[in-house]
């Protein structure tokens, strides 16, 4: 009877302490932080398209990443961004591009529109590297330039940018996610300008 | 005697167990009662209020902050149930603050979490007309923003499956197929008709360079003849002249059917590109829903993170439970 007694009495108060104090989420938006001054005549002779960048499964959640020790990977629990990444990546670059002038026009893949060259984006990696404090942001962006009329590759590049995180936290990865991703945006503009056109 | 003073002890003992159980009682119920608190409405119209009752729980950031004061269920369906919030006066409860039903998941006993969306904003006092205390607006919980997500992973995969059905679709194959054929049939009737076509213009040319050989000597037969020879030679620049614009009537048609070749391979690469474009564009999506379903099975085959939260190990730096 009595261990009835204690067994009802874990249970009961196990029941009650299931949903403890939790910690709100934030929810982070990735911004692109610099801007593209626009030249007086395109570059390239023709519409650029760009496709969505591809992910690993691993940064296909709106959970920020982090990483306290070489070769693992961590999710934030209660730090989010607004978009996933690689949607948000491609998003980006087609408006920093638009700005750039470098092509007549920049369009995303599949909208309807022709193009003569295709852009192909691929995040490697994209964390908060907080083996030390406070820490700083790691991106890894694969690109590639395809034209599309013979399905030749152009030009092929890997950026890596890293950037300081203010403080060792979300809020801290946050601001260095937007520092990151600007400076590859601007190594991307810049490649894409010095490629030559064959 | 020594049967009496068993009797004091005992009631002595008495009196002492059920003092300790009114004190007990009273700090259970209410003594932090008295502390002063502030009071807020609530209309839940989107969530199910089961388990909700008078003494419910108001907890700000997982702390109790106060209780279900009172709830009346309104005739007007359109603003659902009103419910009494007695906060503690202490708590900020900041304009912009949300409301949302939290439910246990074994219990069934529900509480009002209350979350201030904006950082700095200033304390909620401001009374809508016909409002005896502020109004707070009604959030949306984890549960229903994950349901929300998961209809939306299904939609898009349903959209995609029907834009590859329509791509597929037996229509669009018999047009592809129609348009391939016919062209096959005019490129293989020109390729065919070619040599002949050529024999017969070079023929023509000939001809014509004769007719002109004959014309001009009969011109000069007809000079030194005479002007019953005359007509003759008239004839004949006619018959030249026909036999011109033959050749320029020929010309115009190949020059035709070259330009309307050229329109149909335009038309066909541009289709061709686009269907690419939405082949690329809809595998990516499928791929990508794959992915997320795998990920949503996966969170759902781990249900202590639901009823527990992430462990310790899996927070981030700077987070805590």
């Amino acid at each position: 009877m009595n261990t009835r007694l204690i067994i009802f009495s874990l249970l009961f108060l196990g029941a009650c302490s299931l949903s403890g104090p939790r910690q709100a989420a934030t929810w982070y938006v990735l911004e692109d932080q610099g801007t593209a001054s626009a030249g007086a005549k395109p570059t390239w002779p023709d519409t650029l398209l760009i496709r969505e960048t591809d992910a690993p499964t691993f940064y296909q959640s709106s959970a920020m990443a982090y990483s306290r020790a070489p070769g693992t990977r961590g999710h934030y629990q209660y730090a989010r961004q607004t978009e996933l990444p690689a949607p948000r990546i491609a998003q980006l670059i087609r408006q920093r591009l638009e700005q750039s002038a470098l092509f007549p026009a920049v369009a995303p893949l599949g909208s309807g529109v022709e193009g003569g060259y295709q852009l192909n984006t691929r995040l490697l990696d994209f964390y908060h590297d907080a083996a030390r404090a406070p820490g700083e942001v790691r991106l890894l962006l694969e690109v590639e330039l395809v034209r599309r009329g013979d399905a030749h590759l152009l030009a092929r590049t890997r950026i890596e940018t890293q950037a300081p995180a203010p403080s060792h936290d979300a809020r801290g990865a946050a601001q260095g996610a937007n520092a990151a991703l600007t400076q590859a945006l601007d190594r991307l503009t810049a490649w894409l300008g010095q490629i030559p056109r064959s | 005697m020594e049967s009496e003073a068993r009797y004091a002890w005992i009631g002595g003992t008495l009196i002492a167990l059920f003092m300790a159980l009114a004190g007990g009682l009273y700090w259970l119920s209410g003594a932090k009662d008295s502390q002063p608190s502030t009071r807020y409405t609530v209309y839940f119209q989107k969530q199910s209020l089961e388990g909700l009752q008078i003494g419910s729980e108001v907890r700000m950031r997982g702390i109790k902050v106060g209780r279900v004061a009172d709830y009346r269920i309104l005739p007007d369906t359109a603003r659902g149930v009103r419910v009494l919030l007695e906060v503690d006066a202490r708590i900020p409860v900041l304009e912009g603050a949300l409301a949302m039903v939290n439910r246990k998941l074994v219990t069934g006993i529900a509480g009002v979490d209350l979350t201030n969306t904006t950082v700095n904003a200033p304390p909620l006092t401001h009374l809508p007309p016909g409002e005896t205390y502020p109004v707070i607006a009604e959030g949306v919980p984890e549960m229903t923003r994950m349901t929300s997500v998961l209809e939306d992973l299904g939609n898009n995969g349903s959209e995609a499956l029907q834009r590859i059905n329509r791509l597929l679709s037996e229509d669009n194959q018999r047009a592809i197929a129609g348009t391939l054929a016919n062209t096959r049939a005019l490129t293989g009737q020109l390729a065919a008709s070619a040599p002949a076509l050529r024999e017969t213009l070079e023929q023509s040319r000939r001809a014509a360079e004769r007719l002109e050989q004959v014309g001009v000597a009969v011109e000069t037969t007809l000079t030194a003849t005479g002007h019953h020879i005359d007509n003759l030679a008239a004839q004949s620049r006619d018959t030249l002249n026909t036999v011109r614009a033959t050749l320029d009537s020929a010309g115009a048609t190949l020059e035709q059917t070259r330009t309307e070749i050229g329109a149909l391979s335009l038309s066909l690469r541009l289709t061709a590109d686009l269907a690419s474009q939405d082949l690329q564009a809809t595998s990516k999506v499928l791929r990508d829903s794959g992915r997320a379903m795998q990920q949503s099975a996966r969170a759902l085959g781990e249900p202590e993170r639901i009823l527990f939260g992430p462990p310790q190990g899996n927070l981030g730096p700077g987070e805590e439970r």
